[in-house]
């Protein structure tokens, strides 16, 4: 742990937001496994994901030593890098809320001195040194994360024949599978339901407007232009709480050309904008054709519905990062199914409703079968009641044509918040510390 | 800014030498020193953590006086000087100097300790001390068989072919050991363990040896049997150099494999293996650590495993050596460990010491005069030696006590005076290790914090309020400021021209007497001038076996887990763990056991649980480890009370066999669910 503690006093950073941490395989001492540790801090990757996907463009690289420099004074808060980096490398400050991450104590390298982590080992276990080329194939020692963006890091791997000892103990008991996992305490995951709520209604609340606007113009269904202005302040808010720095909220639409996060951002503030500037035109509430002849109030109103549907791509796209415990690339809980689906149940399209609700249907069993067999806690409470908020509206809509759809589609909509919600909680983060729990427990049910 | 050559002066084996920047009178960083070859990456966590020591909130900077129980109040130094001055003259007119208990223990060494010997001379005696609580077993044992205390130095290791640590977790306790048995590794050498526990350590040897704990002397015994019978012995260097070969030929002949095989529980042919290994791999260095010497056969024990050093000729050859203890760089010193930790061979103001094991039954036992007054520097005793609760309860005997440290540890609560202690960074000192073979200054990094005296300038406050004569004073205790601080370590190195302090001041130093491979000469000072297998003296001095023998320990019928409180990286004894950066790896104490152990009692993982057995009881969490044996349960040395538990809590206080040690590890305990 010397290397954490030379890097808390180097960087002053506060005790226990560490920017190294000492990850462990193997605490318990499984008899048949070997204990080792991996000593991460950032990776300082080719590809680095968290200055592709900053929305504030708040990470560059320096020139001179290709570290990756997290600016402060750019940095939102939004913690989306905590989510893309599978090394764990930004950290998140409560205090100053906003993300920090080690630099390589870039001053001291560029003079020619040792990082201070490096210095700090008392061992020699790990060491500092500008190379050219790193050796990719020591990226697959296991237990290490390697998803190919290339981290500045050099492993030397364990000596095969000093991987672990041969334990000699007559008295040795056989370790049970079944129980250990109950030993063994579960990582605690990145995303928190109880964090995330707000996400889940701004997700659910732009896929709603989306929807309305396109049913508004495709079916002629109203659409009250102070409602859609308020649901979407309120969605803006509700992200707000989000994000760490919200003076600098502006900064989210810097990085259209790489992070799909500017891009949601970006395409939902420009529907947003076309979207009134469209019922407002629909309402004659203010003569457009006279201040700009050349808009037409449909053409525009398309216009919209392509940004909408853009926004739901991005935010699908900006979620399709999160490690899936099912696994599934397509899944239930995506927000274009969401807008589809209500779509179809704002502009009466029964076909539409029914083919939708049967594809979730098929996709949210095929999740939680997933979860099932992997033993993944999950609700069958909350299960059955999703299901059942899909599938009654259908029923009752096509039984009973005089009930008002606007009940029904609370109720489609009561449903879409607990897939979401699920999503959340079944969503996690890749993290060093995960990697190595994995290994474990892979390794623990094959010996 | 600044930068300052100093040492790390806790007990240690490390001893590292390390660098210190200082930024307006305060610690900015610590960077290591290239000047040691055996700490040349620098200094672990805990050297680390001086930052946080050094500037800590929670430090002690004003003399205190207790004003209820827990509380303290800021005092003058003035009224804490005059109010001890007035108890001590009290104490030795009214019961003679006898009535006051002067404890120090080995929280700081340095030449200057001295001092604090000289004050209580000249005050006329107080009670003090014998034994040790560390490693005298295992050092009487080598003094026995080769007559010194010496190894070779710590990055010959690399040379060795077989390595062999027995007992010892040196990836905690001794972390820059790691780099020359990795190098070694490097170049094929095979590396084994001997240890009740899975350490860190273990997990990159070819072989760990997970023998029952106290059973070592047995393995070493039947090992010594398997190498005779193999004719794997260096006949040729038992021939020139070794006393008592052919009885204890005889006297291993019980010690089967299979015989060893059921009191150590390990296969027999493992030990038929390692026998070969022992035999046929050179050169060998065995290295012993400290604590399985912690059992009341502890001197015994190591007597054993040495003969195994002995009879393969691995002794004085480069890559082969008795890894014990290295005392080269103790040039300062008369009379050498352990034989100054006997009693007889103070000065005759001590003459009534006591036993530094049985600390509180002995202090309550005094009766003519009784314990009335206690001073104690240097030192937590009452987390550190064992048996807490007598010692708290002879604490609580006495009238007066004080305490001279730099937190609130669990003995200054104890205090009426709570003098603040200086840091290691404040004054100068000369200190050796017991590992690598530099002397070394620690040197004077900053100017006290606060109102903090160092001990030389408190005791010579009390020796002029005491009104003793000031030409004695003058003699023994050096006025309080650098000049007279370095004229005082100056005496000492005068003996030695190649230690001058001006070259100290730049690093350390390696004594002319050095020798990178003691006993290379073959001469050895025992009473016979041979290594000493047969010991007359082992048996006039201790009443043992005058050869090396297992004697089995007797176990607690009452009480089924053994616990062992080995050292964790965290701590130095009961230092650093109150530090902010030590907390967050490791916020409180935890009882280490076997999920099968912990499962008979229904108690889960994390489960706070009553410890406890007749010495006393706490509340602990447990944590389950697999790389126990059954019926083991571990709590690291060094927790104070309000971590949770510690250790000595449970320890009885129990002399070891020989050297006037501490057998910490003769404990057991039961734990249950609250």
């Amino acid at each position: 742990m010397a290397c954490v503690v030379g890097c808390t006093i180097e960087n002053g950073t506060e005790i226990p937001l560490n920017w190294r941490i000492v990850n462990g395989h193997n605490h318990i001492k499984h008899p048949e496994l070997p204990v080792f540790h991996f000593s991460l801090a950032c990776n300082h990757c080719e590809d680095a994901p968290c200055m592709k996907h900053c929305p504030a463009l708040a990470y560059t690289r320096d020139k001179k030593t290709g570290v990756i420099i997290h600016h402060a004074e750019a940095c939102i808060g939004c913690t989306y890098c905590t989510w893309v980096c599978p090394y764990d490398a930004p950290k998140y400050n409560e205090t100053t809320r906003i993300v920090e991450k080690c630099n390589f104590c870039v001053d001291r390298i560029s003079e020619g001195t040792k990082p201070a982590c490096t210095e700090a080992c008392p061992t020699g276990a790990l060491d500092f040194s500008f190379q050219e080329e790193v050796d990719l194939n020591n990226h697959i020692t296991p237990g290490f994360v390697n998803v190919g963006i290339k981290p500045s890091i050099q492993l030397i791997p364990l000596r095969k024949e000093h991987t672990k000892p041969e334990i000699v103990n007559i008295d040795a008991v056989k370790i049970d599978a079944e129980y250990l996992d109950n030993y063994v305490p579960k990582p605690t995951s990145k995303i928190h339901l109880r964090k995330e709520w707000t996400l889940v209604l701004f997700t659910l609340s732009v896929s709603g407007l989306v929807a309305w606007q396109a049913s508004g113009i495709t079916s002629n269904v109203f659409v009250s232009p102070i409602a859609f202005f308020i649901i979407a302040i309120f969605a803006i808010v509700l992200t707000s709480f989000h994000v760490g720095k919200k003076l600098r909220m502006w900064r989210f639409i810097l990085n259209v050309k790489g992070s799909w996060l500017s891009r949601e951002i970006v395409g939902f503030g420009i529907f947003f904008s076309l979207g009134i500037i469209t019922l407002f035109i629909k309402d004659n509430i203010f003569d457009f054709n006279e201040l700009l002849p050349f808009v037409n109030s449909n053409a525009l109103g398309y216009i919209t519905i392509m940004f909408g549907i853009f926004t739901l791509i991005s935010i699908d796209m900006v979620y399709s990062l999160l490690v899936r415990k099912d696994k599934f690339k397509l899944h239930s809980a995506m927000v274009w199914l969401t807008g589809l689906l209500l779509f179809a149940w704002f502009s009466d399209f029964i076909l539409l409703i029914f083919l939708i609700t049967l594809f979730k249907c098929v996709l949210y069993l095929m999740r939680k079968q997933a979860l099932f067999n992997q033993k993944i806690t999950y609700f069958p409470l909350i299960t059955s009641i999703r299901l059942l908020v899909l599938v009654i509206p259908l029923i009752v809509l096509i039984a009973f044509p005089e009930i008002s759809n606007s009940s029904l589609v609370i109720l489609v909509f009561i449903g879409e918040i607990i897939d979401r919600s699920e999503f959340y909680y079944e969503s996690d983060v890749k993290t060093p510390n995960g990697a190595l729990t994995d290994l474990f427990r892979n390794t623990v049910k094959t010996t | 800014m600044k930068i300052i050559s100093t040492v790390c002066p806790r007990n240690c084996y490390s001893t590292c030498s390390f660098k210190v920047v200082i930024e307006n009178n305060l610690v900015k960083s610590i960077q290591p020193h290239s000047g040691n070859l055996a700490t040349l990456e620098g200094p672990c966590i805990k050297g680390l953590a001086y930052i946080e020591r050094a500037n800590s909130k929670d430090r002690i900077l004003h003399p205190q006086k207790r004003i209820a129980a827990g509380k303290y109040e800021r005092i003058s130094w003035e009224e804490a000087i005059e109010t001890i001055a007035s108890k001590l003259s009290y104490y030795k007119g009214d019961f003679g100097p006898h009535s006051v208990l002067f404890f120090a223990s080995s929280g700081m060494s340095g030449l200057l300790n001295g001092v604090s010997t000289s004050f209580w001379k000249m005050f006329g005696g107080a009670t003090t001390t014998y034994g040790n609580l560390c490693w005298p077993a295992g050092l009487e044992a080598t003094r026995l068989t080769l007559g010194a205390n010496n190894h070779n130095a710590p990055w010959d290791l690399e040379n060795a072919k077989l390595i062999i640590v027995w007992g010892k977790n040196p990836a905690e306790s001794n972390i820059q050991q790691m780099i020359p048995i990795e190098k070694a590794q490097q170049n094929g050498a095979k590396y084994i363990v001997i240890d009740p526990r899975r350490t860190s350590s273990s997990e990159r040897a070819n072989v760990l040896f997970q023998i029952k704990a106290g059973t070592d002397a047995a393995l070493a015994l039947g090992l010594a049997r398997e190498i005779i019978k193999n004719n794997w012995i260096d006949t040729d260097f038992i021939n020139k150099n070794v006393v008592g070969f052919e009885s204890f030929k005889k006297h291993v002949a019980s010690y089967t494999p299979e015989k060893v095989a059921e009191i150590c529980r390990i296969s027999t042919s493992s030990i038929i293996e390692l026998a070969r290994l022992i035999g046929t791999i050179k050169p060998m260095t065995l290295i012993p650590g400290y604590g399985m010497q912690r059992y009341e056969n502890g001197g015994q024990t190591t007597r054993c495993l040495l003969a195994l050093s002995v009879i393969t000729g691995n002794i004085g050859k480069k890559g082969a050596c008795w890894h014990y203890a290295n005392l080269q760089s103790y040039v300062f010193d008369d009379l050498k460990e352990p034989e100054n930790y006997y009693p007889g061979c103070e000065h005759p103001s001590f003459r009534r010491k006591i036993s530094v094991a049985k600390l509180g039954e002995d202090m309550l036992k005094m009766v003519n005069p009784e314990i009335k007054m206690i001073w104690v520097e240097r030192g937590n005793p009452l987390t550190q030696n064992p048996n807490t609760n007598k010692i708290r309860k002879a604490f609580r005997k006495a009238d007066f006590r004080v305490v001279v440290d730099q937190f609130m540890t669990d003995t200054a609560y104890e205090a009426d005076i709570i003098l603040p202690a200086k840091n290691m960074f404040e004054q100068s000192d000369i200190i050796g290790s017991y590992w690598n073979p530099y002397v070394q200054l620690k040197q004077k990094a900053l100017e006290p914090a606060g109102e903090v005296k160092p001990e030389t300038e408190i005791y010579c406050l009390l020796a002029h309020k005491l009104g003793m004569n000031s030409d004695e004073i003058k003699k023994n205790i050096p006025e309080p400021n650098d000049a007279e601080v370095e004229k005082y370590l100056n005496k000492f190195l005068e003996p030695f021209p190649e230690l001058t302090l001006e070259k100290l001041k730049e690093g350390p130093l390696l004594p002319n007497s050095f020798e990178e491979i003691p006993f290379s000469d073959t001469i050895f000072p025992t009473p016979s001038g041979k290594i000493e297998l047969y010991s007359e003296e082992a048996k006039s001095r201790w009443g043992v076996n005058p050869l090396p023998d297992y004697v089995p320990l007797v176990q607690e019928k009452t009480y089924p887990l053994q616990l062992l409180s080995p050292n964790s990286k965290n701590r130095i004894h009961s230092q650093f763990g109150n530090l902010n950066i030590i907390k967050q790896f490791e916020p409180e104490a935890y009882l280490f056991i076997h999920p099968n152990d912990a499962n008979d009692r229904g108690i889960i993982n994390f489960e706070l649980v009553k410890l406890f057995n007749n010495e006393g009881s706490a509340e602990v969490k447990v944590q389950f480890d697999l790389g126990l044996r059954l019926g083991n349960v571990v709590l690291t040395n060094g927790h104070w009370a309000v971590d949770g538990a510690t250790p000595n809590l449970f320890t009885k206080g129990i002399e070891t066999d020989m050297g006037h040690g501490t057998a910490f590890h003769n404990t057991w305990v039961q734990i249950k669910k609250i």
